[in-house]
């Protein structure tokens, strides 16, 4: 478990401490790779096509979510092609995850689950972003997507997938050291920006549970969602201050999380 | 905005939708077919760093092809279906074929292809690529011929070997930090091999 979260909480408390928020995609990326590296082995390359794994793809794949949000947190990229390109990563990600499994799957399979698994972690980007936008300025976000990995990370951990768990938490302890730099760095707000990688990690983390591990496929549905609950509601509906909207973007996303785990007990 | 939907059908339509087809069946005076009914393979692991516990593969196909009189010109193709692992216990097998281990529904087979044969005496010296896991290393095998007879009117012969592992060459290390699994595998191979009608 140390191995798995300590590499990620430096990076996370060393880069936002010393850079702001904005460097905290990097501190995740970083993060789950130094994960990677020291519970298994070093990633195959993405430029030799077929040698990484879904994991493996996953770590590339959210390398390339935080290159695109640390391009919009510099204003280096305009908000919509980053939204698009965070789309793209998105759904070609579930596709080079799902690649290797996908390959002794039959015709109707690979179009059902992998068209199924890119639109599912589209609409997770798309949502997260938008969320983080509604969401009051603050740790309240920053807190849920902490919340929101974790459980991910508990889910796959108990499906006969520890090592996914792991990685998973490597993600979810950045999120969360970062949330911790508040304490003596003030303001800490995550942007709009932050949704693409935070949606990303999220929604392929679940993909590669359910298709690669032994995640089974209602707990992926019910948790899939669980984070763009609070967006069901109108503004007005929900708490204004971060920690209060964080507590009760919590409580809202407690049922389809529970009905998650309910499968996976 | 609509386009960018289209993009999860052009990721499918590029996918290989064809599973990778097994060696061709050899037809020569040295070529034989194991019979994976009669054939075994074996491993066992520390546990806990006390007591070895034992598993098995049930599911063993492969060719092979070997001239005693020239060796070199040989070739051994094996290949074990992961999801035929045995240990005793339905928990642990699943745990085995999970991502943790063999990533069962990435790598569904255990692979060996040789690369050189060579005699050794009474036994051969089979050097050949280990895919585990997704892994491909270097192993070589002292390969034993344990017979050769007619039975049911095909002939038949038998061949043993045993070799040692280390898990974590192949990316499983899951149970080493705390030792409750070894990281050394040995794993024993018994064929028995059917040469085909011509």
């Amino acid at each position: 478990m140390l191995k798995a979260v300590v590499p990620a909480i430096a990076a996370a408390l060393l880069l936002v401490s010393l850079a702001g928020v904005r460097l905290l995609p990097l501190a995740a990326a970083l993060g789950l790779f130094a994960a990677y590296v020291w519970l298994k082995k070093w990633p195959a390359l993405p430029t030799d096509w077929n040698a990484p794994n879904g994991i493996e793809w996953l770590l590339w794949g959210l390398a390339a979510a935080a290159l695109i949000a640390l391009l919009e947190h510099g204003r280096l990229l305009p908000d919509k092609l980053a939204a698009a390109l965070g789309v793209v990563v998105a759904g070609g990600g579930a596709w080079f995850v799902l690649k290797k499994v996908a390959a002794n799957w039959s015709g109707e399979d690979v179009v059902l689950h992998v068209m199924g698994s890119g639109l599912a972690v589209a609409l997770l980007t798309v949502g997260s972003r938008r969320l983080i936008q509604r969401a009051p300025a603050g740790l309240g976000v920053a807190i849920l997507f902490t919340l929101v990995l974790s459980a991910d990370a508990v889910l796959l951990a108990l499906s006969d997938s520890v090592e996914f768990g792991l990685y998973c938490s490597a993600v979810a302890a950045a999120t969360g050291a970062a949330a911790g730099t508040a304490i003596w760095r003030r303001p800490f707000a995550l942007a709009r920006a932050d949704g693409t990688w935070l949606g990303i990690a999220h929604g392929l983390f679940l993909v590669l549970g359910a298709h690669v591990g032994g995640l089974p496929w209602q707990a992926a549905v019910f948790a899939a969602p669980a984070p763009l609950v609070p967006l069901l509601l109108r503004g007005a509906a929900m708490p204004r201050h971060p920690i209060g909207w964080a507590l009760a973007a919590a409580m809202l996303m407690a049922l389809p999380v529970a009905g998650a785990f309910w499968f996976v007990v | 905005m609509k386009s960018l939907l289209l993009l999860p059908v052009l990721f499918a339509a590029s996918l290989p939708l064809v599973a990778p087809q097994d060696p061709a069946a050899p037809a020569g005076q040295h070529d034989w077919v194991v019979d994976p009914v009669h054939s075994s393979m074996m491993f066992r692991i520390k546990h806990a760093d006390s007591a070895w516990f034992y598993g098995s593969f049930d599911s063993i196909e492969g060719t092979v092809r070997l001239d005693p009189n020239a060796p070199e010109t040989g070739k051994v193709e094996l290949a074990i279906a992961v999801d035929s692992v045995h240990t005793h216990n339905t928990k642990r097998d699943d745990h085995l074929k999970s991502p943790d281990f063999f990533n069962s529904k990435e790598n569904p087979k255990i692979t060996f292809t040789t690369t050189a044969i060579a005699k050794k005496g009474e036994t051969y010296e089979v050097t050949g690529e280990l895919q585990i896991a997704g892994v491909k290393k270097s192993q070589v095998l002292v390969v034993e011929k344990t017979g050769e007879a007619p039975f049911h009117g095909e002939l038949r012969s038998g061949w043993s070997t045993a070799f040692t592992i280390k898990r974590s060459d192949y990316g499983m290390k899951f149970g080493l930090d705390d030792k409750s699994l070894g990281d050394d595998v040995t794993m024993w191979i018994s064929l028995s091999t059917i040469q085909p009608k011509k």
